[in-house]
């Protein structure tokens, strides 16, 4: 015979205004089985914790139900209390008569009668509730950073310091990501390379860091604590140990392609490193555009080269290396073809005809030229005004490399527009507007900039200060949008309204600066599903929970950081890189690791090897396993769950016909209890 | 026709290629046929195939039954196209592997409906309805075939074949009720619809499954629309529209008209038609990042 103590609790007033707890209590008493009942203020109190054990030891109760609130607050609380008083912690179940009962009711007959109807089904169910232990795994203790930019480069920093071994994964040739692109920092208007570059070197002379440079995730397998990567380290046609960084081959190099670093404004060599200050210093081959590998021609660089490291025939090396935990910090770009909605076409420049006839002009959409040189992104201004950049930090415009002296900034280009972009605020054009107009000001003593903007939007610590600074600096700020730019001699005519005064304004401009949103790389969402993550609409990757998990993904072991989970700015980016970190600490401080035991587990005897489960399992944690005789010979074969990958949500027991797999904890034998407990149930 | 597939299957035999091969030979009176497992090579001069052979062979190379376990290696079965579409599916449900049988097909005419009705010859007025919209008269999938096989398009969608169903998807909620609940009636659960099913594959049917109890037992309403509907769910998107439940069944229940309506379902949403391929996996398996619903996305 069962020994149930049943505990409801009336939660101050929150539960017992609109439920009548003495009730329940005595309804539960009359179950059979319940051998205790208690009617208590607090449960969750210390006194609460304390009777509850009492019970459990006095009565020798071999399963409790609590009737509070929801199981996420306090079924924890509750199991580590059981656990404490020598009972299995799966033996105790919490009935919802809070936010399922007290909060949604204004009846207390009807939320008395709910009430006690959870809490029969509830009894019910603890009887067939089986006692589990938890599982313990060890783990690999070492962490991979995907993505060398200032998130992954604080993350390593972090974990490297508190004594983990890290690696870093990054695509480009060299650390730094987009914040090694911008020229300086609001709201302090320090250099960014100048705060960037110390950590980058750090990395670089950690002993616990391994940099992984001009490489790429090819797979992860595994799950928290185990996690096996395959990395493609792509060939870089240097060999990297011997390679000193001393910039012969780049300079004797004579054929020059766009930088991408610069976003193209100026050209780099075929071999290259991104920018003076790349780590590691180690040169790669742009194959694609290097004549040696087009037509076996030039191979200047090997010639030059002292130590003797170019090696034309390396190839893609393949890495498999085991982790226990995932930073996730692959970062942003900026919404592509945005030019269009301005006038110009998103056609390359170079594909579009000096001259043009009537019929041609007409076939452009509202503008004569392709993308007016003069039109360019957030991006191209902070490597205009980049000390390091094309111009030396002087501001000229791209196309005559003239000083302008009007420039016109538009804010919310492609964001808060989903019918032109995406809906979302990209949060950081405000400030860096701000930025730019002031980089502006001091750069060109006599230009005028102007702010066409929808919302100042400036939320953080110094940065309404910030605006009001660039506004006093000479920055004319316009409240309205701007409609068309087009070409006019060699200025641009930007047509736009001023909802302030309510009319329309025109401005020529030397050059127009776009604040265009912030968007996921382009290929976030094929990432996500090779590192098994969830991610939104927008290909942003999506937290557990958005306020009080912010940087756990969806999957256990990969945590998020930095403008890859959302739009940010460099010092939220650090932020998270290091609660990411922190995480992972936190994750590594233990022995070994603890899996709760509420996963799947197949009945072997009646699986029927149709691998229906294996299909639908969306963490792979259920492979086939083969049943061997004494003899060793392969009898059946049956499904095996994998507990370390199990996430519990019961997919397989769907789609399993012969009912042969069932999640610990959650039984059929539970839930038809719990059903048929149900006064109303139609079985 | 017969003959050329006894040659072959006795020289498979005498090999020792093949440890059995299941077909029909003549049954207990002129109008039956039976299943006959050839397992010496003389055996095979019992083999018939003609329109009287209705049963789906099919069955026995399910697990559930006991003969895949007696060692045989490689199985030879005769198949009509319906059946060669279950074995396909029983392939693609991982139940069998392609290289444990070994298919003879054939050309085929269709069958009787059920063995009363024969009467020396296939006609109208006793073929089987399935036969009428039949695609793999020319089977899909064989090792061998007398003669030369003729390529047949298949891409067609499944047809309905069953004339009951178009009365029945037009009666109101009601009526159609009604009709059921008039035939379960009879139903007294003797299971043979599971038992000659080649898709049923379980080693224990939810029906007999006790902790707990999903489908009631019992024969009556509650228990047999439990049993029917359940069973009818549990073949979506994998039955292959042999008719084999409904011609088994003693009290003449058409049960496949359930099978019949969600194959036409599976073929709307999902485009999908089993029996036609081992590779592609049954829809309610799978899932498309690409699927019209988004939440699965």
């Amino acid at each position: 015979m069962a020994k149930i103590g049943v505990f409801v609790c009336q939660c101050g007033n929150n539960i017992a205004r609109t439920v009548d707890t003495a009730d329940v209590a005595k309804d539960a008493s009359e179950q059979s089985g319940v051998v205790f009942v208690e009617d208590y203020k607090f449960m969750c109190s210390a006194p609460g914790q304390e009777a509850f054990k009492k019970a459990i030891r006095d009565h020798d109760l071999d399963g409790c139900i609590v009737s509070a609130c929801s199981p996420k607050m306090h079924e924890a609380t509750f199991r580590n209390a059981a656990e404490a008083a020598g009972l299995n912690p799966f033996k105790v179940e919490i009935a919802n008569i809070r936010e399922q009962c007290s909060w949604v009711h204004n009846d207390k007959e009807i939320g008395t009668a709910k009430s006690k109807d959870l809490t029969r089904m509830m009894i019910q169910r603890v009887k067939y509730n089986r006692p589990l232990e938890r599982y313990r795994m060890t783990m690999t203790k070492r962490a991979l950073i995907l993505g060398g930019g200032i998130a992954g480069i604080q993350a390593a920093l972090d974990l490297a310091n508190a004594g983990t071994p890290v690696t870093i994964v990054e695509k480009e040739p060299s650390l730094g990501g987009n914040m090694a692109r911008l020229s300086e920092t609001f709201p302090t208007l320090d250099c960014s390379q100048c705060i960037l570059t110390p950590k980058m070197v750090e990395v670089q002379n950690h002993p616990l860091i391994t940099i992984r440079a001009f490489a790429e995730l090819e797979k992860l397998d595994g799950y928290i604590g185990n996690f096996k990567a395959t990395i493609r380290q792509k060939a870089k046609s240097v060999i990297d140990k011997d390679c000193t960084g001393c910039g012969d081959c780049w300079e004797k190099c004579p054929f020059t392609v766009e930088s991408e670093f610069d976003m193209n404004l100026i050209k780099r060599k075929v071999i290259y490193i991104p920018f003076p200050q790349a780590v590691p210093t180690v040169p790669v081959i742009d194959r694609a555009n290097c004549p040696k590998f087009l037509k076996d021609k030039c191979g200047i660089c090997a010639d030059v080269c002292g130590p003797d490291c170019i090696d034309f025939t390396q190839e893609d090396e393949i890495i498999e290396e085991e982790f226990g935990a995932v930073i996730v910090a692959t970062g942003f770009e900026l919404m592509p073809n945005v030019y269009k909605e301005y006038g110009g076409s998103s056609m390359p420049q170079h594909l579009i005809p000096k001259k043009m006839n009537k019929k041609q002009r007409a076939a452009q959409p509202r503008s004569t030229s392709g993308r007016l040189p003069d039109v360019i992104n957030g991006l191209e201004f902070e490597r205009l005004a980049s000390a390091s950049g094309p111009t030396g930090g002087e501001i000229r415009r791209p196309s005559d490399g003239k000083k302008p002296k009007t420039v016109v900034f538009i804010a919310c280009v492609g964001s808060r527009d989903a019918s032109k972009g995406v809906e979302y605020c990209s949060k950081i054009c405000c400030m860096y507007t701000a930025k730019h107009t002031m980089l502006y000001n001091h750069s060109v003593d006599d230009g005028k900039a102007y702010v066409f903007y929808m919302d100042i939007r400036a939320g953080g610590k110094g940065y309404e200060e910030f605006i009001n600074r660039a506004q006093d600096e000479g920055a004319e700020y316009i409240r309205g949008r701007v409609s068309a730019l087009r070409k006019k001699g060699d200025k641009i005519l930007v047509k736009g309204a001023d909802t302030l005064q309510g009319c329309a304004v025109e401005i020529e401009a030397d050059m127009v600066v776009l604040a265009t949103a912030m968007v996921p790389q382009a290929d976030a969402i094929d990432f996500a599903k090779t590192l098994g993550i969830s991610y939104d609409k927008h290909g942003f990757y999506s937290e557990q929970h958005p306020k009080l998990m912010p940087v756990d993904s969806s999957t256990g072991g990969i945590y998020l950081a930095g403008a890859c989970q959302g739009v940010k700015d460099v010092p939220e980016t650090v932020a998270q890189a290091s609660a990411a970190a922190s995480k992972v600490m936190q994750l590594f401080s233990k022995e070994e690791l603890m899996r709760e035991p509420e996963v799947a587990i197949v009945d072997k005897e009646h699986c029927m090897n149709c691998w229906d489960c294996v299909t639908v399992c969306p963490y792979l944690a259920i492979s086939p396993e083969e049943v061997k005789d004494r003899n060793g010979n392969v009898v059946k074969m049956v499904a095996n769950v994998n507990p370390g990958l199990c996430q519990g949500c019961g997919l397989c027991n769907t789609v399993c016909r012969s009912k042969s797999i069932e999640l610990q904890g959650y039984t059929d034998q539970q839930v038809y209890a719990q059903i048929t407990a149900f006064e109303g149930a139609f079985v | 026709m017969i003959e050329q597939i006894r040659e072959k299957a006795r020289e498979l035999l005498e090999s020792g290629e093949l440890d059995v091969v299941i077909g029909y030979a003549e049954g207990s009176d002129p109008t039956r046929t039976t299943p006959i497992f050839c397992r010496k090579p003389e055996d095979t001069d019992k083999l018939v195939l003609d329109g009287r052979c209705v049963n789906t062979l099919p069955a026995y190379l399910n697990k559930r039954h006991e003969y895949p376990k007696k060692g045989w290696k490689k199985t030879g079965i005769i198949g009509k196209g319906c059946d060669i579409r279950a074995i396909t599916q029983l392939i693609a449900e991982n139940q069998l592997k392609r290289d444990e049988v070994y298919i003879f097909g054939a050309e085929c005419e269709g069958v009787v409906a059920h063995p009363e009705k024969w009467d020396g010859s296939l006609h109208e007025g006793n073929c089987a309805s399935k036969c009428s919209a039949c695609d793999v008269k020319i089977p899909l999938d064989t090792d061998f075939y007398p003669g030369e096989k003729p390529e047949v398009d298949r891409s067609g969608p499944y047809m309905v074949s069953a004339p009951a169903l178009a009365t029945l998807v037009k009666m109101d909620d009601e009526d159609r009720f009604a009709f059921w609940r008039d035939d379960f009636d009879r139903c007294f659960k003797c299971y043979a619809c599971r038992e000659v099913c080649p898709h049923c594959s379980c080693n224990i049917c939810i029906t007999d499954r006790t902790m707990p109890s999903w489908v009631d037992q019992a024969a009556h309403t509650k228990g047999v629309f439990g049993w029917h509907l359940t069973r009818a769910m549990h073949l979506v998107g994998r039955c292959t529209g042999c008719g084999e439940c409904t011609r088994a069944c003693p009290v003449n229940i058409q049960v496949d008209l359930f099978n019949q309506k969600m194959k036409e379902v599976i073929q709307e949403s999902f485009d999908y038609k089993s029996g036609y391929s081992m590779e592609v996996k049954p829809p309610l398996i799978t899932y498309n990042t690409d699927d019209q619903e988004t939440y699965i996305r």
